[in-house]
């Protein structure tokens, strides 16, 4: 395990509860790939991975590795701690970021390792692997 | 136009609103009872005659009201999926199911208390205590990055907003500043202090760019109305307010909307009301120009603006210089918005105040009144689906 990145929340809510669908992106976290749910039928794209691709309702479906590049479609600087285990964590950077190869795909992460007054929306960014245990890795997102 | 007429709001009955817990002793039921009862004497109908319950949100026990308030018997009970999304709309269930006859006089209702084991405004990362909320592979990719919270998904909603349109703070500043202008005089109003710029301004800011005065507050209370046959209404204590028109839906592609975030860009920075504002117009051939008032679900004042625009109001990526003109407020404006203060400066009992607003004002008795009021629109949401959106006309 490296170190967290900056700016990155409790490790506390990094608990997952994988289903079927969303293991595979998860398994691929933990080797540091960033993945998509991908329809084989049609190609679309989609995130969080469902049992179905929403445009042709195909189940065949593959998880190719990204490039890890993003966009940042918006965000929040959040201030003020609503659970007692983000007490430590503000202020840090929610933010929804548009993978750049996977069109479609857009993921909840944090903007990390930088000022959060400095993020703005259109930001180029690149994932970071957050090891917030053994078995757990979350992907987080830096400026590019 | 083709408002329908078949069916009405009759009785209107509420409790005091108190912050959080202070309702403390009564019980939850309690509260619910003292509100029904309280709309079945507005309405001047026997409480024992309410034979039906349309809910939103989740629900109540229905067996338990029967036992309760000795209900002779029980001829409708049902709900509207998803949480706040359905306020309006349980009036629409209840008025279908008296078309369908399925009961006479059918309640909807909201009843909440939040004590320290039970408050609102769940958490999807806390694991136990008052805001847990339970874990899902849906749940993975959200509260792992700390949002864990509504506000947090309204934040960046409106964020994009304010990109894309160039849409300031100001504007959430004139929700909350007219809102609770709209609340002083209110004797059950919980929030009376006015808000000036300056005051909004140097508030905390929670989730930027939402600060406290943009979220709403945590409070008790219990609002119930009670919805019947125009034929019934004719012989009852006030002039009926007809449910002239409603919906409940939404665009597909909202999805799970805020829960998600994975709308396109067209529909990303809306309250996702745009389809049932459609099919509202659609059904009843009206136009938001022929509204007289707008009693808009406002958990979080940016969620007004957006419902503005979606509800046609003025056009889309606008409402920052609609609102900044003065186009909401009671007093001199082209669509007055929450003349009762609101989720958050009123009271929020889920948006229930809202239709209960939306009957004053159509009945001519509403504290606030706006002039020569025909036609009311009270929305519920966003963002679960189904949204709902409900006409009232006199």
């Amino acid at each position: 395990m490296s170190a967290r990145p900056r700016g990155a929340p409790s490790a506390d809510l990094a608990v997952l509860h994988p289903d079927s669908w969303t293991i595979h992106f998860w398994e691929a976290a933990k080797d540091h790939r960033l993945t998509s749910a991908h329809c084989d039928n049609c190609g679309a794209f989609r995130m969080p991975p469902t049992p179905f691709c929403p445009k042709c309702l195909s189940q065949e479906t593959s998880w190719p590795t990204l490039s890890g590049d993003g966009t940042v479609y918006s965000f929040t600087i959040i201030r003020h701690a609503v659970i007692p285990q983000l007490a430590e964590s503000v202020p840090y950077v929610l933010a929804m970021v548009d993978l750049d190869d996977a069109p479609g795909a857009r993921v909840f992460t944090n903007i990390v390792e930088c000022d959060p007054e400095t993020v703005f929306v259109g930001q180029p960014v690149r994932v970071v692997w957050d090891d917030t245990s053994d078995e757990v890795t979350i992907p987080r997102f830096t400026p590019r | 136009m083709t408002l329908e007429r078949d069916t009405a709001v009759v009785g209107i009955g509420a409790t005091d609103y108190t912050r959080r817990g202070a309702s403390y002793p009564q019980t939850p039921i309690e509260l619910a009872c003292k509100a029904i009862i309280a709309a079945a004497e507005d309405a001047g109908i026997d409480v024992r005659d309410v034979d039906g319950f349309a809910y939103y949100s989740g629900g109540f026990d229905t067996g338990l009201f029967a036992q309760t308030l000795g209900l002779k018997e029980i001829g409708f009970s049902a709900s509207l999926t998803g949480g706040g999304n359905g306020a309006a709309g349980s009036v629409g269930l209840a008025s279908a199911a008296v078309k369908d006859r399925q009961a006479k006089y059918v309640v909807s209702l909201m009843t909440l208390q939040q004590t320290p084991d039970s408050r609102l405004g769940a958490a999807f990362a806390a694991k136990s205590g008052p805001y847990s909320r339970a874990p899902t592979a849906e749940g993975d990719f959200v509260a792992p990055y700390g949002s864990v919270a509504p506000g947090h998904f309204f934040s960046m909603m409106f964020k994009r907003h304010m990109h894309l349109y160039g849409t300031t703070r100001d504007a959430m500043a004139e929700v909350c500043i007219s809102q609770r202008e709209n609340a002083l005089n209110r004797p059950k109003a919980i929030r009376k202090d006015p808000i000036t710029l300056d005051d909004y301004y140097a508030a905390r800011m929670i989730s930027d760019p939402l600060c406290l005065f943009d979220y709403t507050m945590e409070s008790d209370g219990a609002v119930a109305v009670i919805t019947t046959s125009a034929d019934r209404a004719k012989d009852l204590r006030h002039p009926p307010a007809y449910v002239a028109g409603w919906a409940a839906g939404g665009d597909g592609r909202w999805g799970k909307g805020m829960s998600w975030m994975g709308m396109d860009d067209d529909l990303f920075p809306t309250a996702g009301a745009g389809q049932v504002a459609k099919q509202l117009y659609e059904r009843t051939g009206i136009g938001p120009s022929d509204i007289d008032v707008a009693l808009l679900y406002d958990h979080f004042s940016p969620m007004v603006l957006l419902q503005i625009e979606d509800y046609g109001f003025c056009p889309k990526g606008e409402v920052g210089a609609f609102v900044a003109d003065g186009n909401i407020r009671f007093k001199g404006g082209s669509i007055p918005v929450n003349t009762h203060g609101g989720n958050l400066s009123e009271a929020y009992i889920i948006g229930m105040t809202h239709v209960m607003e939306g009957v004053e004002q159509v009945r001519g008795t509403a504290i606030n009144q706006v002039d020569d009021c025909a036609l009311a629109l009270v929305t519920g949401g966003p963002s679960a689906m189904p949204l709902s959106g409900l006409l009232l006309s006199r």
